[in-house]
């Protein structure tokens, strides 16, 4: 063997022996403080979705008119955070509006993510008549207004008792919000894929004999998906926003159930009436979360990279 | 003679250029037009030629990343086209592949141990002792160090990468290696580590290379026989030293004559050819092999005689989807305007239309019209060497090209 048989790594590693890349992953998530306060944001909220009572006994449907936009109490008072338009309580109605909230944005997002990415690798993969569906569609519903589709939509449902389950409330707009929120995914998959389809490793997988799936899954998509990945905390609060849009018109989140996005949309219309409180508590709540998604997106992506982490 | 491992014939790769409203195809890219070639067992052919030569699309469609247009492709005296998926898949893992550029050929979000061993993973293979010690062996083969199979790629260095990409080649115990410019990508002191490696390898495994580059001086270390391609097409072929030493095609010795001299005291000569009184030759050309290695330019390579330089073509090599009609060399050929027979041939009055160039050069109308065939031409020139029919010339003209100064 020739002289260069003992290889001298370029990077030395602190760490010496390597261990696997989730330990390697997790080890690089810890040594960052926001990627801890982030991770407790969103924990909070978490536990504010599933146990509501934890954080308050008074029933966000308890509405005494009397007692309308009352200033916030502070803790130990009756409305710690003041009292709404209609005197319902705000922290109660943001406490229980968290799980619609959040699970809308995880639903929508996840289901827009998994129909883009998918059919954005397709169209860049295949090309030809793939694509020429994909694309097409794409544009189709690019151009369709959210708000006239929303009515179409809302007419369909006219009349159909969905129930008050859990997923019951939040159907309606998560199968608008999923129709026309999964074209940004599955245009910058698209992209990103006829970028990394035409290097060298791909080829070499294909000389090797591996199958499309196989290309695809390992070698495609782990390169293409870095740019979805930064979309993704800004669209949970696009959809937490859009659903109070929809909320105007009726098919947001359905009532008695009440959400951020319907709060935030009625407390704007109180921020120069004298009561900012009933706008600032959702938002600020909504506001923290994405910023919580947006630090541990960053994180995710930098521990998951081999090339970035140090 | 061993027998060939790897035989191609006439093999043609036409990429269709699509135009307008409905896609059709209006004209093709001859990437690859009618090229036949044979590798024995245990030897190494080396494809050299410029860029957009086509030398790396017929790499491609060796390992079965493309199809061929038509001609065949026969390893091991199967055709690869008549074969099932499945016979196809087994017959990709006699025939691999070596990338040029290191640093896109290895998939960055995967460590050397996931890389080296995929081959395994895709054909469903368990060797034994377990993948990871086939790996580890694979490594150590490649000269290293087993204990770095849990590191990514951009943790090493050019030449290391390209040992990864070597080690997963080999993992599938190949018969042949295609390597698409495995070194022109690497620095010099690290060109020649992978090269011997290579050399052990065929020593050690029996292997079969292709070794596709445009680096003249690395194919003639490394080579037994030698084929250059200009256009899609094979213009000359033969053994290393009778490629090397006797190069009979004008294109060749235009090649060869820009190869650098590892010599201070050479001097770079603009080309003054005495031989080469071209009639529309101007001082400033396009120079011959384009490369990213360096081995380009029109650097005059002194002879014994100390008197002579480099060739320098003209122009750029035309377009692969309207090749030039007869000799797909003659509108840049060096030779062709001084040979006796172009001027007794009359230029065309007026140039045909559409094609404006096509009458200014005085070349010999057979040039022109003529495809010439890749046949033995050494007859005329050395008739004491001339009984080897390996060494095969596609030029008219070759038998009278006799260059005695070319050194590599």
């Amino acid at each position: 063997m020739s002289d260069a048989a003992t290889p001298t790594p370029t990077v030395p590693r602190g760490s010496g022996a390597s261990s696997s890349p989730v330990a390697d992953a997790w080890r690089t998530l810890r040594r960052r403080p926001d990627t801890i306060a982030a991770a407790a944001v969103l924990v909070f909220f978490a536990v504010m979705a599933a146990f509501p009572r934890l954080f308050t006994d008074t029933s966000p449907r308890s509405c005494p008119i009397r007692e309308a936009r009352t200033a916030p109490q502070g803790w130990g008072g009756e409305h710690p955070l003041g009292t709404d338009a209609l005197g319902c309580d705000v922290l109660a109605t943001m406490v229980h509006g968290v799980r619609p909230s959040l699970l809308l944005a995880i639903v929508v997002v996840g289901v827009s993510l998994v129909i883009g990415v998918t059919l954005g690798l397709l169209a860049g993969y295949y090309l030809g008549w793939v694509d020429y569906l994909v694309s097409r569609t794409v544009e189709v519903f690019l151009v369709i207004p959210l708000l006239l589709a929303a009515l179409l939509v809302l007419s369909l449902f006219k009349g159909v008792d969905l129930g008050a389950g859990t997923f019951d409330v939040i159907l309606l707009p998560a199968v608008v919000l999923i129709l026309f929120g999964w074209m940004p995914y599955a245009r910058y998959v698209r992209a990103a894929t006829l970028e990394a389809k035409n290097l060298d490793y791909v080829t070499a997988a294909r000389s090797l004999g591996a199958s499309d799936l196989r290309i695809m899954g390992r070698h495609v998509l782990p390169n293409a998906i870095g740019t979805v990945t930064a979309l993704l905390p800004t669209s949970v609060a696009g959809v937490i926003s859009a659903e109070a849009v929809l909320s105007f018109l009726g098919i947001g989140v359905r009532p008695p159930a009440t959400s951020w996005g319907i709060q935030i949309e009625q407390g704007s219309q109180w921020v120069l009436g004298g009561s900012p409180h009933v706008l600032l508590a959702p938002l600020i709540c909504l506001v923290a979360t994405v910023l919580a998604l947006v630090v541990l997106g960053d994180a995710l992506r930098d521990a998951l990279d081999p090339r970035l982490s140090s | 003679m061993a027998e060939p491992v790897l035989e191609v014939r006439d093999l043609v790769k036409h990429y269709p250029v699509r135009n307008g409203l409905l896609r059709r195809s209006v004209s093709a890219v001859k990437a690859v037009d009618g090229v036949s070639l044979t590798l024995d067992r245990g030897r190494t052919l080396g494809l050299v030629g410029e860029s957009g030569s086509g030398k790396s699309t017929l790499a491609r469609v060796l390992v079965g990343v493309e199809t061929p247009t038509s001609g065949q492709v026969l390893v091991d005296g199967e055709d690869v086209s008549r074969l099932s998926r499945a016979g196809r898949k087994q017959l990709r893992r006699d025939v691999q592949m070596v990338f040029q550029d290191p640093y896109t050929s290895l998939n960055p979000r995967m460590s050397v141990n996931e890389i080296v061993g995929e081959p395994f993973a895709i054909h469903g293979i368990d060797p034994a002792g377990g993948r990871r010690a086939a790996v580890s062996e694979l490594l150590e083969l490649v000269g290293l160090d087993p204990d770095h199979a849990n590191r990514y790629p951009h943790q090493f260095s050019g030449g290391q990468r390209q040992r990864v990409g070597i080690a997963r080649a080999l993992a599938l115990r190949p018969k042949i290696l295609v390597c698409d410019e495995p070194v022109s990508a690497l620095d010099v002191s690290v060109q020649g580590q992978v090269i011997n490696l290579l050399e052990d390898l065929q020593a050690e495994l029996g292997l079969s290379y292709l070794f596709v580059a445009h680096d003249l001086g690395v194919v003639r270390h490394i080579a037994h026989d030698v084929a250059v391609m200009y256009l899609g097409r094979i213009v000359e072929q033969g053994a290393e030293a009778e490629v090397y030493d006797a190069a009979q095609h004008p294109y060749t010795q235009a090649l060869l004559s820009a190869v650098p001299v590892p010599d201070p005291s050479v001097r770079l000569v603009t080309s003054s050819r005495p031989v080469e009184p071209t009639p529309v030759a101007g001082p400033v050309e396009t120079r011959v092999p384009t490369s990213s290695t360096g081995s380009v330019g029109a650097i005059g390579s002194v002879g014994p005689t100390g008197s002579v330089g480099a060739i320098v073509l003209e122009g750029d090599p035309p377009s692969p989807v309207d090749p030039p009609s007869g000799c797909p060399f003659h509108t840049r050929c060096w030779l062709a305007p001084t040979l006796p027979e172009a001027r007794t041939d009359a230029a065309p009055a007026q140039p045909p239309a559409g094609r404006p160039d096509l009458g200014l050069r005085l070349v010999p109308t057979m040039c022109e019209t003529d495809v010439p065939a890749l046949v033995p031409r050494s007859a005329d020139t050395s008739p004491g060497a001339a009984s080897d029919v390996s060494h095969v010339v596609a030029c008219h003209f070759a038998r009278e090209l006799v260059d005695p100064r070319v050194e590599v």
